[in-house]
């Protein structure tokens, strides 16, 4: 058994102390002294708070808060939680570097008082809080020589930090160096609060786990001012800060677009923000197309030229410039802006524009990340088991959501690709802008180069009137032969002048049309592809974090689940049986005595729970006659198999329990009632306890039937039906009763079906026994359990072993 | 190119079309000839070799200058890889202006399509009217041989002087100096502007090239 150790939380924060940090420790302190002392892998972690104001009253609170009271510590080895020789390790947290070393002193004087009067050696070991301060202030450098106060502790992180190294299994460690410093960072904050146990603690460690995941993992590209930020800013609420987002965009989008960025924040989603037009109003916010304002940075970039009326608006027409257009030759109009001039502008305003909205999306991102694992937190303290697979779960959990779902969603459109790298996204853009662009442009100017230039239409018409003078020299009347000479060409020059004229101001309007169409498709395209494209980028990076964290807890959890399982003796193994029936014991109390026998020469171990009454032999074989017994066959294939992950551990808190708490007579009703409701309830608080109970029950929760002493070999029950089936094949197979059934036997039959399948058993398997018992509680299971079909069924009997 | 040469023909035709009012000169735009048709003679005037001078003296201009513009063109295809000082290609030069230029291929309004559907109008009324009055002439002669089989000679006879007159108004209408000025002026502006599309597929094709070569 691992040394108890003992921490001692020396909590000293005062008026100086800045007040958030104050309050940071108020509620880490709260929650540790809330649950004083607590049993964990054999662990002994006891917290007290010593604030230096009430030094004088250590002596007298230390005992009264129960932690280090002798009774306690008698009671502890009395019922074997401790054992009669161990030493106990001390461990002192200072949290204030002002503390005064007569503080200390009584500290340790009182501590080692009461060791000494158990005789129980200890050791003493001290860890400062912002032991640099201590340093510089001298006064409690070398204070305990032994116990050096480390200079690595200079955070609340490595407070804990210091406690994992003082107390984690050398085991774990030696997987924790192999996992690089930055895996060590992350990990052992989860493996401290693994150890620890302690919820709140847990929660504290978590969150500064994560915080300092996220600065590791953003060390290369986020400065530590951005960090700072992210920080204080994480400290809004995550609609809020999904508004904000949205406003930094808007104003983005705003100052240089003439459209608005039309979002709603969906406060139910994991992703809050969905852009698009709400379909309430979208007829009204939807206008003819969008400009580029002239007067803001995208605008003078976009349009440095005198030709920045041309995609401007009606408002900038001057027929002035019109018929100076219009005089020029063909080939020497250009249209302004060349693409050369629009695409660098372009993608430096689209690449400042992608920054920031990567900066937004990436608090934000952070802030639901926080969020998410807030209900962590929030998830493992209403529990108190598992951390680190409850972790690891809820983990798998928000990775699949986050692979499912979408963070962003627009005009309806499911965003596809996730595989954006920075480089081929802006490859693509820039081809596809530059594409639109060429096609805009050309639209725009192969109508205007051509024809609508005064002396190409003054040349085309010039070209009608040799043909139309002939023509009215054929035709018309002969006496109007020589006006038609000169009136004529004036009618097919002026002609062709109106016609320049009016087909420029149609190509105006069509250029406006065309400008309305290539902002709209090419750059707000563009602007929303940027924000699509930050979205998918930062969810993808999220995940890959995830999936790194998650491999990373999924690589501790079975290497810690290795190492215990080789820990574990033959002799400590008892099935999940065991487990079962501790969970009835936590609801129920104590248990008498613990048979760890072939009771009923079967072939296999029985864990009989019951106060024991007498021993009696039947065909040689000594038995027990317990009262109030409860028997439970352990599964000899189980047993040679070894135990998996989570099994051992389980088990030893089971055996530690039992021994703690032995059964007592109680309602056996009752107490099936309250096991099925904790059940129920521990099941819908996490599915990851579904996963435990199934794998335990279904692996070894071989039920011994009472009232017929039949031995039900379990078989696989996952799956529909299965155990049905096994029980009807096995009852009908070895169905012969050893002995009558007695009248006193007090059977009790739980019986968890899903809903789906009450009613329908009967009908579909038949009586799975002879002597089946009709269940005397139906508990029915909500869609949590539909997914797989869970069938616990318990014999119990009191009288059954003193009536054979 | 192509039109303002052709612009400048107009011009020469539109003031000058009087010049050819001298008739009988072998150089006459149009020639008055007298044929014996249906026994009696008859006077028409024909297109004249000063028509044919007129309109081969334009075609070939317009010709010369195709060429002309053809070597341009092929020097320009023959520097299209090379870059200026400043290391870029001509179309990074030029910007989107030949390849914007290249690229007037839609529905032009009437003042550009109208010059050359007038031409290829008058091209075609003068054809039609020929061919209409070779018809109308065959009936005139094959009438009275079907009418003299039927033994209507008489009706036959006054049917055919009807069709020659027709056939004979048909032919002589616009059959004079100013028709076949604007006869021939036709045909060099369908003639122009077919090296206008020869000229703009070129362009067209030389920016495809540019741009090929900027994308490379």
């Amino acid at each position: 058994m691992a040394q108890p150790t003992l921490i001692l939380w020396v909590d000293s924060v005062n008026a100086k102390t800045h007040q958030e940090e104050r309050v940071r420790l108020h509620a880490l302190t709260t929650g540790v002294t809330s649950r004083a002392h607590r049993l964990v892998e054999s662990k002994l972690l006891a917290q007290a708070t010593i604030r230096p104001e009430n030094a004088e009253l250590i002596t007298d609170s230390l005992p009264s808060k129960g932690w280090l009271s002798p009774e306690q510590i008698v009671i502890w080895q009395l019922s074997g939680l401790i054992p009669a020789q161990y030493q106990a390790r001390v461990c002192v947290v200072c949290l204030d570097h002002e503390l005064e070393p007569a503080t200390l002193d009584l500290i340790y004087a009182t501590v080692n008082r009461y060791y000494a009067d158990l005789q129980i050696p200890f050791e003493f070991s001290l860890i400062w809080y912002k032991a640099d301060y201590a340093w510089t202030k001298g006064s409690c450098a070398n204070y305990f020589p032994r116990y050096a106060v480390s200079d690595r502790v200079t955070d609340w992180q490595n407070v804990i930090e210091h406690l994992v190294i003082a107390s984690i299994d050398s085991e774990l460690s030696g997987f924790i160096a192999q996992q690089g410093d930055a895996a060590v960072e992350v990990v052992w904050c989860g493996a401290a609060a693994v150890v620890l146990g302690m919820d709140l603690a847990q929660q504290t460690v978590l969150e500064n786990m994560y915080r300092r995941m996220i600065e590791i993992l953003r060390a290369d590209d986020l400065t530590q001012e951005e960090v700072d930020d992210s920080k204080r800013v994480a400290a809004q609420n995550r609609v809020s800060y999904a508004r904000d987002i949205m406003k930094l965009i808007q104003k983005q989008v705003n100052e240089n677009f003439d459209f608005s960025v039309e979002y709603t924040v969906d406060e139910q989603s994991v992703a809050p923000v969905v852009l698009g037009t709400p379909p309430t109003h979208s007829q009204k916010t939807r206008t003819a197309g969008f400009g580029i304002r002239k007067g803001s940075v995208l605008g003078k970039t976009l349009f440095p030229t005198r030709a920045n009326w041309w995609l401007a608006g009606d408002a900038d027409f001057s027929a002035t410039q019109m018929l100076m257009d219009l005089l020029q030759k063909d080939s020497s109009v250009e249209v302004h802006p060349k693409q050369a001039d629009i695409l660098p502008m372009l993608q430096t305003n689209l690449i400042r524009l992608h920054d920031r909205v990567t900066v937004a999306v990436r608090d934000s991102s952070q802030k639901s990340l926080d969020s998410f694992f807030a209900q962590i937190f929030q998830q493992i303290e209403t529990q108190s088991s598992y951390g680190l697979r409850n972790i690891q779960q809820s983990l798998q959990d928000y990775i699949q959501q986050m692979e499912t779902s979408h963070l962003l969603t627009y005009k309806g459109k499911l965003v596809a690709s996730s595989k954006v790298s920075t480089t081929s996204f802006f490859t693509q853009i820039s081809e596809g802008i530059h594409a639109e662009l060429t096609d805009g442009m050309n639209r725009i100017t192969r109508r205007r180069r051509s024809v609508f230039s005064l002396p190409g239409s003054v040349i085309r018409m010039a070209l009608l009137i040799p043909l139309l003078n002939g023509i009215f020299s054929i035709v018309g009347p002969s006496q109007y032969q020589d006006i038609a000479a000169f009136v004529i060409p004036l009618i097919v020059l002026g002609t062709g002048m109106l016609s320049a004229i009016d087909s420029y101001r149609q190509y105006h309007l069509y250029a406006r049309q065309v400008r309305n169409r290539v902002i709209e498709d090419v750059i707000g395209g563009a602007v929303i592809e940027v924000i699509e494209s930050v979205f998918i980028r930062e969810r993808d990076r999220v995940l890959s974090h995830l999936r790194h964290l998650n491999s990373i807890y999924i690589d501790l959890i079975d290497s810690y689940d290795h190492t215990h399982a080789e820990q574990v003796k033959p002799n400590d193994i008892i099935t999940s049986n065991a487990w079962i029936l501790q969970q009835i014991d936590t609801v129920w109390g104590e248990t008498k005595k613990l048979v760890n026998s072939d009771a009923d020469n079967l072939g296999d171990w029985d864990l009989i729970i019951g106060e024991e009454v007498t021993t009696y032999q039947i065909d040689g074989q000594t038995r027990l006659s317990l009262q109030s017994a409860t028997q439970v066959e352990v599964n000899r294939d189980a047993r040679g198999k070894g135990l998996y992950r989570g099994s051992v551990l389980l088990l030893q808190q089971v055996a530690e329990q039992l021994r703690r708490r032995p059964l007592t007579k109680q309602s056996v009703e009752t107490r099936m009632r309250n096991f099925c409701s904790l059940y129920v309830k521990r099941v819908f608080e996490n599915p990851m306890n579904k996963l435990h109970l199934l794998y335990e029950i279904n692996r070894s929760a071989s039920v011994v039937m009472p009232s017929t002493g039949t031995r039900l070999n379990r078989t696989t029950m996952l799956g529909e039906g299965k155990h049905w089936v096994w029980l009807n094949t096995a009852a009908n197979q070895n169905a012969t009763p050893r002995a009558d059934t007695p009248a006193s036997t007090k059977s009790m039959s739980v019986l968890l079906v899903p809903s789906f399948l009450q009613g329908s058993l009967e009908g579909r398997y038949g009586k799975p026994n002879p002597n089946w018992i009709e269940p005397s509680a139906i508990v029915p299971t909500s869609k949590a359990f539909d997914e797989e079909i869970i069938q616990v069924r318990m014999d119990i009997d009191f009288d059954e072993v003193s009536t054979i | 190119m192509i039109l303002l040469l052709l612009f400048l023909l107009s011009l020469f035709v539109w003031l000058g079309a009087r010049l050819f009012e001298v008739r009988n000169h072998w150089t006459d735009i149009v020639s008055q000839i007298t044929i014996p048709i249906g026994g009696e003679l008859e006077k028409f005037i024909i297109p004249g070799i000063g028509l044919v001078i007129f309109v081969a003296v334009g075609i070939g201009i317009l010709y010369v200058t195709n060429l002309l513009l053809q070597s341009i063109y092929a020097a320009l295809v023959s520097q299209i890889h090379l870059k200026d000082q400043t290391q870029k290609l001509p179309i990074q030069l030029v910007g989107a202006s030949v390849h914007t230029d290249a690229m007037n291929e839609n529905i032009e309004p009437v003042v550009a399509w109208l010059p050359l559907r007038l031409a290829k109008w008058v091209i075609g009324f003068f054809v039609y009217k020929l061919i209409l009055a070779l018809i109308i002439f065959v009936l005139a002669v094959v009438i009275p041989i079907i009418a003299n089989a039927l033994g209507a000679a008489e009706t036959g006879r006054m049917i055919a002087e009807i069709l020659k007159e027709v056939c004979f108004t048909i032919l002589r209408y616009a059959m004079n100096v100013n028709g076949m000025v604007i006869f021939g002026y036709s045909i060099l502006v369908v003639y122009a502007y077919s090296l206008y599309k020869i000229e703009r597929i070129f362009i067209r094709d030389y920016a495809i090239m540019q741009k090929q070569i900027a994308n490379r």
